[in-house]
Parts: C-alpha cells; structure tokens; sequence
C-alpha cells in the first residue's frame, strides 16, 4: 500500500483529499502546514508521494520544496497552486525532477487527481 | 488796412470796401465838383484805373478842369491812361439807346482789363443827367443790377442823381438801389439810408454775428479758400494753432505754415474735392507745434449762387486723443484676446437668457471643430448631447444663479458628433449692459482616462486577491461533491445536483483564472515580436472551427511584417479574445477582416466583423470588469485587452453601428516612449 502525504493549510481540504485518497486505497498520512510537512518529511522514510499546497502561511510549498533540496530528499509530488503562480516555481520544482505535468491547478478535480496520482506511482 | 478797403475821397463816407456803390444827389455843377473831384484824386493816388462819365451840368471839359486844379499832374495820368474821362455819349448810348446788359458788361472789361494792367480795381462815376423819362425804368432795373453784383468785383461806383429832375418816388427807387445815398442840403453833406437796406444789413450783420459766433466758438478749426487754395477765411481756434491772428490769414497758402509734403496733400485734398465737388471726410496726419497730431477733416466744396464752385471751407478737429484712446484700446483689447485665445481651456461666452454663444476662443474652435463664426451662431443646446442637455441645462441655469461654481463630467459634443468630457467652471461677466456665462472648459478626457485605468489597476490586485481565497473553498466544495458522488446514492436527483455542483466549480474555477490573468499585468516579458505571424499564430488555431461556424477570416497585412516590442502571449491573448468576440458577434456566419497598418508612430490593427455591432451603451461599457452581452461571459476579456495594451502604451477603439459590424482598433507604439 501506498503511503501518501497530503500537505495543506486548510484542514477542511486535507480532509477532503484524506477521504478521497483513502476511498482509492492509499494509506494517508496528513500535514496541517509546512511546519508539520518538514517535520514529517525528515523523520517519515516511507512516503511514497506527497500532495503539496504551494500557498500557505509561514512554511510554504516553496520552502518545503527547498527544504527537500537540502536533505536531498527525491519522492513524487503533485503540485497544488493556481494557474499563474506555476509558472513561477517551475524553476524550483525542476529541482527536484518536477515538471509542469506535475502541477494541478486548485480546486482540482478529483477524479484528475487520483489518475495522476496512478501514473506517478506506476500503477496501471 | 485790408485789401479790399479803399479810402473812398468822400468826405461823408471815409472808407469803403471794393464793390460798393453809392448815389448821390446833386442840385449845381458846384456839388458834382465837391463829391467827384476828392472821389477821383484819392483814386488816383491809390492807383485806382478811373473812369469819369460825364453829362450836363458838368461836361468833359469842365470835368477835367475841376480836377486839374486838384491833381496838378493829371495830364501825366491821362497819358498814362490810369483815368478816362468821357461824355455819356460815349458810354451808356454808345449805341443809340441805353441797353443795361451792354453796359454791364462794359464795366466788368474795364474791371478785367485794369486789373491786368496791375491797378487795384475800377473807381467810376456816372451822371444820370441824360437819362429821359422813357428809360428811367430800364436804367433802374440796371442799377439793381450793377447792386447786386457789384459786390463781387473790385469796383467803387458812385451814381450821380439830379434831384430837380427826380420825383419823390424815383429818389426812393435810387436810393434802394444803392449801398449809401448822399444829398446836399442847407449847404451839407448828409447819408440818406434807405429803411429797407437798413433793415437788410441789420439782419444781415446779425446773421455775420450769429455766424461769427458760430465760427469761433466751435471747437472745430474752420477754414475757407478760394479755388486756388489760398486763404480766404479762418477762425480764431484755426489761427492759433498758426500762430497767427484769424485776421491775418488772408491770401496765406498751406506753403506758409506747413512742411512741403503736407501742404502738397493738403492741395491736392482740396483740388480733388473742388473738381469732385463732393464733401470728403478724411482722417489724416496734421502738425501742431512740431508735434503730430490726427485730425479729422471734412471739406466741403464752396459755390456762388449759380453752383459754381468758388472754393472750399474746411472743419477739422484734433481727434488725437480719440485716435491714441482707440489705439490704446485696440491694444488692450489685442492683448486680452491673446490670453483669451492662448488660453489652454475651451471659453465661451453665453448670454445668460438667449443660452446664445457670443465669443469664443480659438481652443474651442479647435476643440468643438467649428470656426468662430459658426461658434457665434450657435448656443449651449448645439455644444451638448441630445440625452443630456436636462442636465447640462440645469447645470447652466445653477450657474447663471451663482449656486454653483464648477458643473463637472460635462458631456460635450463637437461639429463630428463625437464627445469629450470637461469641467466647466463658470463665472457671471457683463458686457455692454448685456450679461453672460463664462465658461471654461477643462478637457478631463485624460484624466478620466488615468482615473479609468487606475480603478483597473486597483481593481486587477482586489480581483487577483479574492480569486487566491476562493480557490480553497472552491477545492472544498469541489471535493466533497465529488466525495459524496463516489458514494452510494439512491437518488438520482441527489447525484445530479452533485454533479452540478461539481461542475459550477468547474465554471468558477475557469473565471478566476481568467480575473487572475487580468491581474497578472505587471509580469511582462518583452521582445521583438514579428506582428503578422504574431497575428497569425492564434488565426491558425481558431481557423478550421470557424469555417465550420460558417466564417471567413480575411487577411490584409502589410506586406513589411513590422517588428514591435511586446510581451508576445499578453499580446496573443489581446488577439484570441478580439478574434473570438467577433465570432461570437456573427452566429450565423460572417467575415472578419484582420489589417495591419501603419498611423503615425502607431502599428494599427483592424478586426472588422459583419456582425451584429454594438451599440453606444455597448461601447461605452465595453472595457468596464464584468460587463458582457454574452450569456455566459465573465465580462473580462476587453478589460484584460485594455489592461495589457495599456500597460504597452496602446490603445483600443470600438467603431460600430448597430447591426452593421464593428470594427476593434488597437493601436501599438512603434517605438517605445520614453
């Protein structure tokens, strides 16, 4: 089984995406900001993915990307951001060997989501 | 002495002018001797030509006589030919019979002739002592004659009357006749005057008074010459300018008191006007101690009795002060209507009550597109737009009261129909009793401008924020719709309205991209951009879809692509949405024509439809947020085209007529501005 981190501000939206990905048989392991994110992302090894919200407070996505960079930490993300701001870290997520396919843009649909989801994992 | 006082000899008359004619009446040789004799000496002397016409009592001969013992050297005289002295014969019958007109005419040649030969004038007498009843009548009509003719020449005439063969109302027929009338009586010389003449000459010096009078007091200067430009006549105010007495003026000439060149025009004034024999008004230059002055003259030709033109009188005034006023005044107002026609605002001036333009400055004819003339036939209710004259009216009428000072977002139209708006502010100004409405008109199209794309501005960052906080919700809404649908759910009417909710998120989702890339302006990413293949890059796209939908596109580029300095996608998506909004303008089908051109330091680029166009409303609104004609736009495709051609220094215009296709310019800075 799949071990999936979804990292977002809004508790309303992680539940949302726990819920959804849980019913597509993930295990779901949640981050209510980017301080929590980082926490997890230095102490949890067995994250296979993780659905990251680019725009929140304090921590954003950009820091825990960078963070990443640091630890040289390499797992599949899905980028949540809106339209135009994904230009603006492509720079930065190619980093980490993302790219624009990557990026979904929010409110996202779930159904797109979870096929995405699929072929970064590998999953016919 | 004046030129035309003579010293008559006589010892009851002194002094007399040249024309006047006396009668005398004598009853011995003895008194003809006493009279003619001084008479013909003083003559003499004052180089008179004399003529003595003899008769009974006292002949040639004895004529001569009388006077030789008088004038020792008369023979000297004789052989100078300065006296004749002739019987009657020879003269009033020379004929036969007297004929007055002969006579006459006898007389003026001697006049002629003596004045030729250098004398001053004729001095003659005439005894009437031949004259038989039967021609009494006809001699008296001559003598009314020689009267009233007489005074015009340089003649002294004294008639000699013997007053034993004169009835008493022949000695007042004579006496009428006559300036002055002398008899003899108890051994002395004494006037009779005649009541008439007496009468006549009271008037007649009353009326020389009057005129006098009349003359001097003027403040007009006052002249009069005789047909060759001399002299005859001036009044005191005329003689001071002169530096002369009014007396004195007499046989001077121009020449005497003013520069060659002056005097000249002066003469040729007058020779004009006696030729013409029209008054003239002329306003010329004219010296007065040294100082040029401005006068204003009229010159009227001067006639006898007959309409011949005997000379000229001339009244001028010094209207120096006037003229120099008036100058002073034409260059106030020069110097008014500069800053008034200089000024940067539209002035016009309306009457209060008539709403009537009476002036108006050269800005508002460049503004309004119409020339003076046309701006003065034209009132408040031609300068405005039919719909809002309620308002501009009342506006006026608030000014005309003083309630208001400034009337602002005044709509105003120009000769081409097309409207900018002003501040009109106002202020009340009288002229000539008359009361008018000041206004100037301080064109805010500009600053509306500035004001339009600042609320854009500020609009864009409000929008590009909201759009970041309703995405989450969005998400929210989003996901749990679809969570819900992935559940068992028995009824379809449950599941369907998910699935709308799902899908308005969707809608919502695409209209905040939208209002997000309206608020992304700043970004930009400039290079050179090839227009043509720039333009034709998003024609390709929509092209085949189009021709489905029935639509032509047609290409018209200059044939030099230019290059431009752009963000080349803001650009593209200026182009998407103007292509697509004609599209949308023609369902069922059409052309849209796409040319490039060049207009000024501008790359002008047409998309013109055969679509269903826009109307004023429409166009007027078009780059407003939000507004749209289309059942489901977002209202933020031309307010994201303005957005981005403005931040290019662009420009976009809408040319349209309802039902009859509109035409989108956008306008591009070939260079960048500074």
């Amino acid at each position: 089984m799949y071990k999936i981190l979804v990292v977002d501000d809004e508790p309303n939206i992680v539940k949302v995406f726990e819920a959804f990905l849980i019913k597509n048989g993930f295990e779901v392991i949640t981050a209510l900001g980017g301080e929590k994110a980082i926490e997890i992302l230095n102490t949890d090894t067995k994250i296979d993915l993780m659905v990251l919200d680019m725009k929140m407070p304090k921590v954003s996505g950009l820091d825990i990307i960078n963070e990443m960079v640091r630890i040289n930490k390499k797992i599949p993300a899905i980028v949540l951001t809106g339209l135009i701001d994904a230009e603006k870290y492509l720079v930065d997520l190619n980093k980490l060997g993302y790219s624009q396919e990557d990026i979904l843009c929010k409110p996202a649909d779930l159904f797109v989501l979870s096929e995405l989801i699929k072929k970064k994992l590998g999953i016919v | 002495m004046r030129a035309d006082l003579r010293k008559s000899g006589l010892k009851f008359s002194g002094e007399v002018l040249w024309g006047t004619h006396l009668c005398q009446f004598y009853q011995s040789r003895q008194d003809l001797i006493e009279t003619l004799v001084p008479y013909f000496k003083q003559g003499l002397e004052d180089n008179e030509f004399c003529m003595w016409v003899t008769s009974a009592p006292l002949g040639v001969e004895d004529a001569k006589a009388a006077l030789k013992e008088k004038v020792k050297n008369l023979d000297d005289y004789i052989k100078k030919g300065q006296i004749e002295i002739l019987d009657y014969s020879q003269w009033y019958t020379k004929t036969g019979a007297f004929e007055a007109d002969k006579v006459l005419e006898g007389w003026v040649k001697k006049e002629k002739q003596a004045i030729e030969r250098g004398f001053d004038g004729l001095r003659l007498t005439g005894n009437t002592f031949w004259l038989e009843k039967k021609d009494w009548n006809s001699f008296i009509n001559y003598e009314a004659i020689v009267d009233s003719v007489i005074g015009q020449h340089r003649m002294l005439v004294v008639c000699s009357y013997s007053l034993d063969r004169c009835q008493a109302d022949e000695v007042i027929d004579v006496v009428n006749n006559h300036k002055f009338a002398c008899i003899k009586r108890k051994g002395k010389w004494m006037f009779l005057e005649s009541s008439e003449r007496k009468k006549a000459e009271e008037v007649l010096r009353a009326s020389e008074a009057r005129y006098r009078l009349l003359a001097e007091n003027l403040p007009q200067k006052i002249f009069i010459k005789d047909r060759n430009s001399v002299y005859i006549f001036c009044n005191k105010n005329y003689a001071r300018d002169l530096k002369i007495r009014s007396e004195e003026i007499a046989g001077k000439t121009d020449y005497d008191f003013y520069p060659k060149e002056l005097a000249e025009k002066y003469r040729a004034d007058d020779k004009r006007v006696m030729e013409s024999g029209k008054i003239e008004d002329i306003e010329e230059k004219y010296i007065q101690d040294g100082q040029e002055r401005f006068v204003h003259t009229v010159k009227t030709p001067v006639r006898d009795e007959q309409g011949n033109v005997m000379g000229i009188l001339g009244i001028f005034r010094d209207i120096t002060e006037r003229k120099l006023a008036e100058e002073a005044l034409k260059e106030s107002e020069e110097r008014f209507r500069a800053i008034f026609d200089n000024a940067n605002d539209v002035m016009l001036l309306a009457g209060v009550e008539t709403k009537k333009f009476y002036t108006g400055n050269n800005t508002a004819c460049q503004m309004l597109g119409y020339s003076l003339e046309e701006i003065k036939k034209l009132g408040v209710t031609d300068i405005h737009p039919k719909r809002d004259l309620p308002y501009v009216l009342g506006q006026f009428e608030r000014q005309a009261r003083r309630e208001i000072g400034v009337a602002k977002d005044i709509p105003v139209k120009r000769k081409d129909g097309s409207v900018f708006y002003a501040d009109v502010n106002s202020s009340l100004v009288t002229l000539t009793g008359r009361t008018y409405l000041l206004g100037i008109f301080r064109d805010i199209t500009e600053r509306k401008k500035i004001e339009e794309t600042s609320r854009l501005v500020q609009l864009g960052g409000l929008v590009s924020a909201m759009a970041h906080e309703v995405n989450n919700p969005l998400m929210i809404i989003s996901g749990n719709a679809q969570l819900c649908l992935m559940e068992e759910i028995q009824s379809d009417t449950v599941k369907n309205n998910l699935k709308i909710i799902v899908e308005e998120c969707r809608r919502a989702k695409d209209i905040i991209q939208r209002l997000l890339k309206f608020s992304r302006l700043s970004k930009d990413e400039v290079k050179e951009v090839d227009i043509n293949k720039s333009i034709e890059a998003m024609v390709s796209i929509v092209e085949h879809q189009f021709k489905l939908a029935n639509i032509e596109i047609k290409r018209n580029y200059l044939e030099t692509s230019p290059l431009i300095s752009i963000d080349e996608q803001q650009m593209q998506e200026v182009f998407m949405n103007l292509i697509n909004n004609a599209a949308e303008a023609m369902p069922n089908g059409g052309a849209i024509t796409i040319t490039t051109s060049l207009e000024g330091d501008f790359l002008r680029i047409d998309f013109k439809d055969t679509g269903c166009g826009m109307s004023e409303e429409v166009k007027k609104k078009a780059l407003e947020p939000f507004f749209t004609t289309k059942e489901k736009g977002t209202g933020l495709g031309l307010s994201v085209c303005y957005g981005i051609l403005k931040a290019r220094n662009g420009e976009i215009k809408f040319e349209s007529d309802l039902n009859k296709g509109a035409t989108v310019t956008v306008l591009l800075p070939l260079k960048e501005r500074g």
